[in-house]
């Protein structure tokens, strides 16, 4: 047993908020310490801050989409190159950064979970290579649903619920998943069939079913299932000025069913002032406060290069014009879905760029309730990652963030509320963030508290006052119990898992599967499934299997 | 005993057919359906050699293991060359490459970088094979026999019984000459041909960009009447498609400028875009070709040209003059090692010519002796291989992890 000695322990789930304790660590889980259970080692924490390990809810790491992004900034990847060490592997790029580099990052951040926001379905075997190529951290995804033929083709024919039910609990098997997203519904197909836009209740032209439709029948879907993560809803018109009015109708359309919104950012933007380009943050904030059914992970931009991955190729064709550099990469992709990848540069002094900055931190700092909002930056698309622990201490110190608001487009920053929200987040309110609450929102149970019985991903920071420097280098962060990064560098490859749902189905959907698989897919559908076996030979981690509802 | 399996997928292109049945006697395979002549031969191969060998003297695998750990441990510059194998084997390569800073040259790399120029150069629009076999109303290829290493592709993507948007017939073009019977079949799809030597697709291409964006061609460039007839016939088809894929294959283009050709169908690609749609294809990476290069992207951020040195791998090409000792993977038997005249490991199913090697170590190959998954020619699907006979060899993976073991000082 391990004893971690004096930590100040922030541990939002158990309500716990900045309390003196100790914690005990065996077989990788959190214990009660007992008689007869001797201590083998004491690490004294001296009063350090105590979170449990970061949980990233949406984040970019695996996948076709991510490795054209690598293909595309070779230039990154050149002047980033990284060597290996005695434990580590070698690998480049800070941006859209090679696999094991991004397990080292995100691990020397705290961060011990993340989870693949967008792996199609026909692309999951690479999804589940690449993560099981990402070490220190424990793995799950996505699948998207809602471009793909065969649901379209079933929403067309009018199938009754139950057998859309039965194939999106299909799919979640077939490609070994912890979630649905849906990403511009129908839209991705429309563009298929040259649409250049999709209104929430406008007709995809071939199928003539609506965005509507497809989030109806998805939202009802996952409620059957009981799968624990709301449908992550990438919504229509991302990046156009004034589509906050198709994200608040899309809340309304979820009529009080759960709804997780994603990257809302980039989808909180009206069409006032000169530049028809302005905020909605506020709108956004009061439908997200009066909608407890709803929560949503922000997508803050920062400046500097990125790259922007989707596979909304329908908007990331139209946003190809302000690729930086100029080359941009669209694909369709067998009739499943599709993407588009676009690098990106965000420049402060540039008022669209530092709107959209401003946007983001209001968003933040205007939802009240902590438990509904998750941090991210949609990593690559809003900026890497290794951008969160300064993204931390703009959400925790106001006088840095008028700092920096003053570096930036002034017409932006007049034309933000930010100057005039005072609000700072407390480090109870980042632990809900940036763990608590992603945990709970993906129905992990075990993860993202420091309970008994909760598995002991911890992460220790010194307490500084400069919350940048305290969440980019962690004093130490234990995985299942084991040390694994000692002031902010690795010091141990810990095991980690790949955790996925697996709801309830019935069998009999795979006879027409098979029938439309043999008559107009590329593989059968026994190949088009990744099993249990093929998955774990993989080494990705050993598999955890949530419970549905 | 006699078997036979069904949806087995074919290793031996990169289209990866996962429709034929295999028939197994004895150690002995045959594709019984579903088979084209890549198929045909690569199933029939023999079961791998039985015995590793030092310079041709049968010797202990552990012992091959050893010596080959041995001489890549001593080299200061290695080329680890080949690299024909699946997905796993190609993680436990770089793995390898990494420790000993190794050189790496895929078999097809020559041909991948003509695709990654024109990529990484202004990016392109892609597309994969079920959206050309259900979307493609019209499919334009660019070159000359360009499904010549593909011969399925027309059967199976474009002369097919069901598509769920393009009906039944096709539109087809060809910018270049087709191989002698590779549009058999495809009569009932007219095909336009503009048959061109290799040298003026490049021209032909850019002529046809010009016709659809309406631009005037300058007087000096006199063209002949029939051609240009062809041309404009072909920019009134690209112009009613509802859907349009063009298809090349780097290898079926004229290798000093294919890069060239690649980035005028891309621009050709941007402009349609902008008011239809149109998408790309290209047909390569076999060999695991289009594993390797997924793969070493993931793991080390870059495609091709890859080197290790001090550990961290760079992308700015392969040197091969200061080479050392090559370390030779060709797990489908594929292709043959270059003569470097320097200490050889060879790494393949069978020990043909392999008397020379200082090492040689029989491997399995991948979807005939072992499970494993490879990369398509689209370069996103990935499908599983299956084990069809139960051979006793080794996988790549296994061997080039044993090796890497011994080399950390760590034998099993």
């Amino acid at each position: 047993m391990i004893k971690l000695e004096g930590g100040k322990v922030y541990d939002p789930a158990n309500g716990i908020d900045g309390k003196l304790m100790d914690l005990y660590i065996e077989d990788g889980k959190l214990v009660k310490p007992a008689a007869g259970k001797k201590v083998r080692r004491v690490i004294g924490l001296n009063g350090s801050i105590v979170m449990a390990g970061g949980i990233d809810i949406h984040t970019h790491i695996g996948g076709g989409k991510v490795n054209i992004a690598r293909l595309l900034l070779a230039e990154d990847h050149d002047d980033n190159q990284v060597a290996p060490s005695a434990l580590t592997r070698s690998g480049s790029g800070s941006i859209a950064p090679s696999s094991f580099v991004t397990g080292y990052r995100y691990a020397e951040m705290g961060y011990t979970a993340c989870f693949e926001p967008a792996m199609m379905p026909v692309n999951a075997r690479q999804s589940h290579l690449e993560m099981a190529d990402t070490p220190m951290l424990d793995t799950g995804a996505y699948v998207l649903l809602g471009n793909d033929d065969f649901l379209l083709r079933l929403l067309n024919t009018g199938k009754e619920q139950p057998v859309i039910n039965d194939y999106v609990a299909w799919t979640i098997h077939a490609a070994r998943a912890m979630g649905v997203k849906v990403v511009n519904p129908g839209g991705i197909s429309a563009f298929k069939f040259n649409q250049r836009k999709l209104d929430l209740d406008e007709k995809n032209n071939y199928y003539e079913i609506t965005p509507r439709n497809v989030l109806n029948a998805l939202l009802d879907a996952l409620e059957a299932l009981g799968v624990p993560h709301p449908l992550h809803v990438h919504g229509c018109n991302l990046g156009v000025p004034g589509n906050y009015q198709t994200t608040l109708e899309t809340i309304a359309a979820a009529e009080g069913r759960p709804l997780h919104l994603t990257h809302v950012q980039f989808h909180s933007y009206g069409a006032e002032g000169d530049r028809k380009f302005s905020s909605a943050a506020a709108q956004l904030a009061e439908a997200v406060n009066q909608n407890r059914n709803v929560s949503i992970d922000v997508g803050q931009i920062m400046f500097g290069q990125t790259i922007t991955t989707s596979a909304d190729s329908m908007m990331q064709h139209r946003g190809h014009i302000h690729a930086n550099p100029k080359k941009w990469v669209c694909m369709d992709i067998e009739c499943d879905a599709g993407c588009g990848v676009v690098p990106f540069r965000y420049r402060d002094k540039n008022f669209v760029n530092a709107l959209q900055w401003c946007i983001g931190l209001e968003i933040f700092l205007l939802v009240k309730d902590p438990w509904r909002v998750f941090l991210t930056t949609d990593h690559p698309n809003g900026a890497p990652f290794t951008s969160y622990p300064h993204l931390i201490r703009l959400l925790m110190d106001k006088s840095f963030r008028a700092d920096m608001l003053a570096t930036i487009n002034k017409d932006a920053a007049n034309a933000s509320i930010l100057s005039t929200l005072d609000r700072e987040y407390s480090l109870y309110e980042i632990a809900v963030i940036t763990r608590a609450a992603p945990a709970r929102s993906l129905g992990l149970t075990d993860l993202g508290h420091l309970g008994v019985g909760a598995t002991a991903d911890i992460t220790v920071y010194k307490p500084d006052d400069d919350a940048e420097a305290m969440f980019a280098s962690p004093e130490y962060v234990f995985k299942r119990g084991e040390l694994c990064v000692r002031n902010g560098k690795v010091c141990a490859i810990p095991a980690t898992s790949t955790h996925v749902v697996e709801p309830e189905y019935d069998p009999d959907i795979e006879k027409p599967l098979k029938n439309y698989f043999d008559r107009y897919m590329t593989m059968s559908l026994e190949n088009f499934k990744l099993s249990r076996d093929e998955l774990e030979s993989y080494n990705e981690g050993s598999l955890l299997a949530h419970d549905c509802r | 005993m006699i078997a036979t399996t069904a949806n087995v997928t074919c290793p031996f292109c990169s289209l990866l057919c996962d429709d034929l049945s295999v028939r197994h006697e004895q150690g002995q395979l045959e594709v019984s359906a579903n088979a084209c002549a890549l198929a045909r031969q690569g199933f029939s191969a023999p079961p791998p050699a039985a015995e590793a060998t030092l310079k041709g003297v049968p010797a202990p695998l552990g012992q091959a293991v050893k010596h080959a750990a041995t001489l890549l441990k001593k080299s200061r510059s290695t080329l680890i060359g080949g690299i024909g194998t699946d997905v796993d084997g190609i993680r436990a390569t770089l793995c390898l490459a990494e420790k000993i800073d190794a050189a790496l040259l895929h078999s097809q790399e020559n041909q991948a970088l003509q695709n990654l120029k024109a990529l990484q150069v202004r990016g392109g629009l892609m597309t994969t094979l079920a959206e050309v076999k259900n979307r493609a109303d019209t499919i334009v290829f660019v070159g000359n026999n360009v499904t010549g290493g593909h011969l399925r592709f027309i059967e199976r993507f474009v002369n097919t019984p069901y598509s769920l948007f393009a009906g039944s017939t096709r539109k087809l073009a060809y910018l270049g000459r087709p191989g002698r019977t590779e549009l058999h079949g495809c009569e009932a799809h007219a095909p336009t041909v503009i048959s061109s030597h290799s040298n003026e697709i490049a021209d032909n291409l850019a002529l046809l960009r010009a016709w659809l964006a309406g631009r005037q061609l300058p007087d000096s460039r006199k063209i002949a009447a029939a051609k240009n007839r062809k041309l404009e016939q072909l920019a009134a088809m690209i112009k009613s498609a509802q859907y349009g894929v063009l298809v090349w294959s780097p290898a079926a283009l004229p290798q000093d400028h294919a890069d060239l050709v690649i980035n005028s169908v891309y621009d050709l690609l941007r402009d349609l875009n902008a008011r239809q749609r149109f998408a790309g294809l290209s047909l390569g990476g076999g060999d695991g070709g289009a594993s390797y290069q997924n793969v070493a992207v993931w793991q080390t951020g870059f495609p091709a040209g890859i080197e290790f040195r001090g550990g961290c791998p760079s992308g700015a090409g392969t040197h091969t003059a200061d080479i050392d000792c090559l370390l030779w993977i060709s797990g489908f038997a594929h292709a043959t090692p270059p003569s470097l005249n320097v200490p050889t490991i060879i790494l393949s199913p069978h020990s043909t010519g392999t008397r020379d090697a200082d090492v040689y170590i029989p491997v399995g190959i991948p979807g005939i002796d072992h499970t494993g998954n490879l990369f398509r020619t689209d370069g996103i699907i990935n499908l599983p291989l299956k084990k069809l006979r139960d051979s006793g060899s080794g996988t790549t993976a296994g061997i080039i992890s044993r090796i890497t073991s011994h080399i950390e000082g760590n034998p099993e």
